[in-house]
């Protein structure tokens, strides 16, 4: 009788259930809250900027990975990610030609162009809304509740500006800090809600798919900043208000632990965060909307962090191994 | 805590003995060690009986006939009749042995020291008068594998009367047992035995798998990182496992030389994983039917534990000296998919020698071996747990081993 060989491979012989896909499943569950009380606040719109701006990164992707003959990689959900992510920083009323255009961007030319998943080195998605912001009629936001056209453009009338735009002139908004935490104020469809991104943080913290350390820096450097170079007299509040507002929290959890654009041992994430948080201070204060802006500055510096914070391999260096104890009689 | 899954079924099992195999394939070699074999093919041997003699003894574990020989195994038919050969009797007490009889005991007895990956007697040789300390390692941290740790729960006593011996021929007089802290009912039964002497200390581990690795459990134990590539007993350690405790108490006290295998079956191809006590060179498929046949299609069989162990290529191959555990897999247990690198860094974070096996693997890949060395891909245990937790189900840990073969023929280069 012929035998039947078995299968042969290096060890280990089981793997953890974890997928790209299913790790990039998980970031879009941990999304779906905030985007459920956008399209409550903001109306039916918020659907249609959501479904323009995934659609924009999915088919770029697709179309890249085609035309240049590589191998399809649209199935490991990245992409979708990319642009739900895009579309959550903006605000609802957008031209929704503004999340298709910075969707291929992102894709192509952050992300591919670069070498595809794990290799960019900017965030796509931040990359991209900041080029958005080049955008006049990027920065156009409705107020809680207000009708607004499900795919026509909305005329420029009665949108005002974030809270942000109050703050930088060191004037408190007229909406309860409660409001700002929970989500009933303005902002990017998907930015609003502080308390459901966090929730959503928490879910991917327990997943094990982020760590805290980047989000944690962040917001602490930020919060550290405000209170110390305040603009107002009221230090606490208005440090609140700022940590509240602006996409700073959605950025600090999602964007900002996004794998392969931030560095990857503990200390060197501390830093990385701590960074974004005082570069996003400093350009609130010269005021630009600062969150994207300094989250890809720090982009940069990721892979020199990684380098200068090197853990120390097991037993290579002898001097510092301790000396063997005795045992104690 | 620890990432690692674990789907242990056979903890609740004692140890049984299944029925002897019609025929043995006994192997020869192990871990580089190898045993010429002094019976010659046709020969009647005695249970116990020398078969092989060299860097390690190999004896026979069934009376029969010798059928064949080759350089790696010796078949064996059975024939059941369990005649045993004359025992070597011993007339000191082992208070008076000395550390060289105790080696010479541990060589004619066949003990292997899986933790050293070498026969017990150089083990013991390396270690006597050198180490100060003794660790007793009774951790087993990978899914599917209890027999450590049945082994110690149904034999404490010969276990803990091992170590006593393996101290005397170290000549170290206090030894730390270390043990996991999922295995409480051994921790209590610990206490029990040795809580108040003065000869162990108990010292619970708390971060899994592979705390039984030995230089990461000298780290636990007494955060003293050892140095690559040397002898663990020339750092003043001398780690020894839970079989070769058992093995030498038993070589000791009823003069049987080492012979049978603990093994757990395990794994989703078998229909009731067990715990058991096997003869060397009982092969994998004997022991599926030993326990209840297939029922799934294996798609591995899998020597040893699902982390490091062995896969084999046959399932006519036999058990060793250094079995701990038969795993059948199915292809339920295969990731099917994988994508690039996505530098989730989950590598970097559970690997217990702190590398970033990205990085060295990415640097072998392109061939800097320099930059892999600078990386210390040296310091590589071959744990396993980097490509375990890969979610883009890239073989890091393979790339880690070719990496540090790399680094290593860079400097000793191999002239074939
Ligand atoms: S096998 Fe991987 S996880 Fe284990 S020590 Fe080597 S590099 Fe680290
Ligand atoms: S675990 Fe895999 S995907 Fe994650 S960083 Fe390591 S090699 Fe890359």
């Amino acid at each position: 009788m012929e035998r039947k060989l078995l299968n042969v491979s290096h060890f280990p012989h089981i793997r953890h259930q974890d997928t790209t896909r299913s790790i990039m499943g998980d970031v879009i569950i941990a999304l779906v809250p905030s985007l459920i009380w956008g399209a409550y606040i903001f109306g039916v719109r918020v659907l249609s900027v959501v479904a323009v701006s995934v659609l924009s990164c999915v088919i770029s992707e697709a179309v890249f990975c085609l035309v240049l003959r590589k191998n399809q990689t649209v199935g490991d959900l990245s992409a979708v990610v990319t642009g739900i992510i895009l579309a959550c920083t903006f605000p609802a009323a957008v031209p929704l030609w503004i999340p298709a255009v910075s969707g291929v961007f992102a894709i192509v030319f952050v992300k591919q162009l670069f070498g595809g998943i794990g290799k960019n080195i900017l965030n796509p998605a931040a990359a991209a809304r900041v080029l958005a912001c080049l955008f006049p009629q990027t920065e156009r936001y409705s107020l809680p509740f207000e009708k607004l056209p499900v795919l026509a453009e909305v005329s420029p009338e009665g949108l005002v500006s974030e809270a942000i735009y109050d703050l930088k002139d060191g004037i408190i908004p007229p909406i309860s800090l409660f409001d700002m935490f929970i989500g009933n104020s303005v902002g990017g469809i998907g930015t609003v809600s502080c308390l459901l991104l966090v929730a959503g943080g928490l879910y991917l913290v327990v997943r094990k798919i982020i760590s805290v350390r980047i989000p944690l820096a962040f917001l602490l450097s930020a919060a550290a900043m405000f209170y110390l170079f305040p603009k107002n007299i009221m230090t606490e509040e208005y440090m609140i208000y700022h940590l509240l507002s602006g996409g700073l929290v959605f950025c600090s959890i999602f964007m900002a632990t996004d794998f392969s654009t931030s560095p990857m041992t503990g200390t060197s994430r501390i830093i990385f965060g701590a960074g974004c948080g005082v570069i996003t201070v400093f350009l609130r204060y010269m005021g630009f909307e600062g969150v994207y802006t300094a989250l890809i500055i720090m982009n940069l510096s990721a892979g020199l962090l990684d380098r200068i914070t090197l853990p120390r391999p097991f037993g290579k260096v002898l001097s510092r191994n301790k000396k063997t104890k005795q045992p104690e009689e | 805590m620890s990432i690692i899954e674990q789907n242990n079924r056979t903890r609740s099992h004692s140890f049984e003995k299944i029925p002897l195999p019609s025929v043995l394939s006994v192997p020869l070699t192990l871990d580089g060690y190898t045993a010429t074999p002094v019976v010659k093919a046709g020969d009647k041997v005695k249970k116990y009986e020398k078969i092989a003699v060299g860097d390690y003894i190999v004896h026979s574990p069934v009376s029969g006939t010798v059928q064949a020989l080759s350089d790696e195994y010796a078949v064996i038919k059975n024939d059941f009749r369990e005649t045993t050969a004359e025992l070597i009797p011993e007339t000191k007490t082992i208070q008076e042995l000395s550390s060289e009889e105790l080696c010479q005991r541990a060589y004619q007895s066949g003990i292997w020291c899986k933790t050293r990956k070498a026969p017990l007697d150089k083990a013991i040789s390396e270690c006597a008068g050198k180490v100060s300390r003794v660790i007793i390692n009774l951790c087993e941290g990978q899914p599917f594998v209890s027999s450590a740790y049945r082994l110690c729960l149904d034999n404490i006593d010969a276990v803990l009367g091992g170590a006593k011996i393996l101290m005397k021929a170290c000549g170290v007089r206090r030894a730390v047992i270390a043990v996991d802290l999922k295995n409480f009912r051994l921790i209590k039964l610990l206490r029990e035995k040795c809580g108040k002497s003065p000869l162990f200390s108990i010292k619970v581990i708390t971060r899994g798998y592979p705390s039984e690795n030995p230089r990461r459990l000298v780290y636990i134990v007494d955060g003293v990182e050892s140095e690559n590539g040397k002898n663990l007993a020339l750092q003043g350690y001398g780690v020894f496992g839970a079989r070769e405790c058992y093995d030498f108490y038993t070589a000791q006290v009823n003069r049987t030389p080492s012979v049978n295998c603990f093994v757990t079956a395990e794994g989703d191809c078998i229909s009731t994983p067990k715990n058991i006590i096997v003869p060397i060179g009982t092969s994998a498929s004997y022991i599926a039917e030993c326990c209840g046949g297939y029922i799934k299609e294996p798609h591995k069989i899998i020597s040893g534990g699902a982390f490091d162990g062995e896969a084999l290529w046959d399932s006519d191959q036999p058990v060793n000296k250094d079995s701990t555990a038969v795993v059948f897999l199915s292809d339920a247990y295969v990731k099917k998919t994988g994508t690039a690198c996505i530098k989730c860094s989950r590598c970097v974070k559970y690997c217990p020698m702190f590398l970033m096996p990205l990085k060295i693997a990415e640097a072998h890949s392109k061939g800097k071996t320099e930059k892999c060395k600078e990386l210390g891909a040296e310091s590589c245990i071959q744990c396993g747990i980097c490509s375990y937790v890969c979610p883009a189900n890239i073989t890091v840990t393979q790339k880690m081993a070719q990496a540090k073969d790399a680094v290593k023929n860079k400097e000793n280069p191999t002239v074939f």
